[in-house]
């Protein structure tokens, strides 16, 4: 599985979808519970998952699917 | 589904997704630090949800009540709703802080904890969730992170959730006496190191040397297990007379032949040995922990018998106590409480074997004769109360509507003038099998109903539910009831309700609904 695909399963289970819904354009507000609080938890399923960290400044841009799988891929180094 | 409402004092609702990722369960999170006036308004969320749970976690850095608000707002909760069990953290603070060492931080949480033990062990509804023991064994670092304490007032990081919730579901497990009955252990290379029949019985790992101690901590442990009610099965692929061999001739040993209730020593696929330990003890497969060193015999024992439970075992065998405690006790044999019956529960057992020998040389009723059993009937009452509770809880065969009771039901029923509790206890030639069985049955005037009727699969087959019955004809003819009604709630295992209730007397047009007259007493 590669980055996006395993990022479109966090999103999905975070959110309770599915993956197929998810699309590079899909963007906070755009489901019910993409609010505040499941920005939150899903940043931690992406800390988690990746095992990676990220600064309060850059989790307040990530807003997007496309800009957080940009993020990953950017402190995981692998797409 | 139970339904679990979660109240604090931070914002802990990711909890919500790992309990509900771990259990069938539906989670209510309440506002974030709205746990007063949640539990003190009877129109909040928390009243509307009507939970079988509640969990209230109050991190004590951000806490700004005086502990006995939480108890005052506690004691107004707990009597809106009797029946639902109250799960509280342990307080911690921070181990560090800008005091240094000024100040005695464990005073003060000593201090809280103390009062919260006190309050709990006063209240039947109370249970504490030890938030120090997890610090302690996963460590602060490991379970809190401050970035989303500042992005959203979220103190735990996500493994801190994730360990919180593992840990309420085996906690929850314990509550509701969901846990397993029988440990059925492999013998090489899980209860000692080597293999008896290749290295000898005095040449296997066990005692005071080297690898040897992390198999006597482990038989240590198994005996522990064991006297707190869990059933010891051997199953092993091995002649017997090796392993016999090494019971009866290496002093190292700590676990004894005897302390297993059956010794399922041969070279049948280990699947078939297990379901035949079902049919011998009576039990489902479901009540099972099965532990082997050996991944192919998991695998296949797995396969074969979907509902066994089939823990891994640890690749580094240093690890083995550990694992045992984490991975198998904490799961599938944690206790809230231990009875009177879970420590003679092997004797139990161990004296049905020698009633089955009996029974080989007679005939039924001969058999029944010669057992001289006697019942006590008595009415449920503060001693034997929790025992109820948790035979409705594990009885599964012998059991009419399955309605399951906990501690707290039960001793709300105790008080309800409107129901008759009666427990039975048991006692034959070989010895007091303690209480066995229970009928509480509901009163309207002249007629009454059978809301649960139940014997331990020890002693079926030995005509005591026909016995048990008679005395509870004979009560309600002595208060003027003159019909039992009955629901029978069919299940895959409790058939023999069916043929017992027709036995019997009762009458039914659709098998369903059971009546009987109490002035025919069929004997």
């Amino acid at each position: 599985m590669n980055t996006e695909e395993k990022l479109k399963e966090i999103f999905a289970t975070t959110f309770n979808t599915q993956s197929d819904k998810i699309t590079l354009q899909t963007k906070q507000n755009e489901f019910e519970n993409w609010d505040s609080l499941g920005q939150l938890r899903l940043i931690m399923a992406v800390e988690e998952a990746f095992n990676v960290s990220f600064a309060i400044d850059e989790i307040a841009s990530m807003t997007t699917f496309e800009r957080i799988l940009n993020k990953v891929i950017q402190k995981t180094g692998k797409k | 589904m139970k339904k679990i409402a979660l109240l604090s004092n931070i914002n802990i609702d990711p909890l919500k997704n790992h309990l509900e990722k771990n259990n069938d369960l539906s989670v209510y999170c309440a506002g974030f630090n709205q746990w007063q006036t949640e539990l003190l308004n009877p129109l909040s969320g928390l009243y509307a949800n009507n939970p079988d749970f509640v969990f209230i976690y109050l991190n004590a850095d951000e806490l700004t009540q005086n502990i006995d608000e939480l108890f005052a707002a506690l004691d107004v909760f707990s009597a809106h709703f009797k029946q639902t069990q109250i799960i509280i953290a342990d307080f911690m603070l921070q181990p560090f802080s800008v005091s240094t060492y000024t100040s005695d931080i464990d005073l003060l949480t000593n201090k809280m904890n103390a009062d919260l033990k006190m309050y709990a062990s006063e209240k039947q509804n109370i249970h504490i969730f030890g938030m120090n023991r997890l610090i302690s064994y996963h460590g602060y670092n490991f379970l809190f992170d401050d970035k989303y304490w500042y992005l959203g007032y979220i103190k735990f990081s996500y493994s801190g959730f994730k360990t919180i919730a593992d840990e309420m579901n085996n906690l929850l497990n314990s509550i509701q006496g969901k846990t397993k009955k029988v440990l059925i252990l492999d013998l090489d290379n899980t209860i000692w190191g080597g293999v008896a029949a290749e290295d000898g019985w005095e040449n296997i790992q066990i005692g005071n040397q080297g690898t040897g101690r992390i198999y006597a901590d482990f038989q240590k442990n198994i005996i522990k297990l064991k006297n707190q009610g869990v059933l010891l099965v051997i199953c092993s692929k091995n002649n017997e007379d090796d392993v016999r061999e090494v019971f009866e001739k290496n002093k190292s040993m700590l676990l004894q032949w005897d302390d297993f209730v059956g010794h399922y020593i041969n070279w049948q696929p280990k699947a078939d040995n297990i379901l035949h330990i079902a049919t011998d003890l009576k039990l489902g497969t479901d009540a099972f922990v099965f532990i082997d060193d050996h991944p192919v015999e998991r695998e296949h024992a797995r396969n074969e018998i979907p509902e066994l439970t089939v823990p891994e075992f640890p690749s580094d065998i240093a690890q083995l106590n550990r694992w045992l405690i984490t991975d198998v006790v904490y799961p599938f044999f944690a206790k809230t409480a231990i009875t009177a019956e879970d420590l003679e529960k092997t004797n139990q057992y161990q004296r049905n074997a020698e009633r089955q020998n009996v029974s080989q040389h007679l005939s039924y009723d001969e058999f029944i004769k010669k057992l001289n059993i006697r019942l006590k009937v008595k009415k449920v009452n503060t001693e034997s109360y929790k025992r109820i509770a948790q035979l409705t809880q594990k009885t599964n065969q012998f059991n009419l509507s399955l309605k399951r009771y906990t501690d707290l039901e039960m001793l709300n029923l105790m008080e309800n003038t409107d129901y008759l509790m009666l427990s039975c206890e048991y006692e034959d030639r070989f010895g007091n099998e303690g209480i066995i069985g229970c009928a509480i049955i509901k009163l309207n005037d002249d007629i009454a109903f059978l809301e649960a009727y139940m014997l331990s699969c020890r002693v079926l087959g030995r005509k005591v539910e026909h016995f048990f019955m008679n005395f509870i004809v004979d009560k309600l003819k002595k208060i003027n009831v003159n019909q039992l009604n009955a629901i029978y709630k069919p299940t895959q295992r409790n058939a023999m309700l069916k043929t017992f209730l027709s036995d019997y007397g009762f009458t039914t047009n659709d098998e369903l609904y059971y009546s009987k007259k109490t002035d025919k007493i069929n004997k």
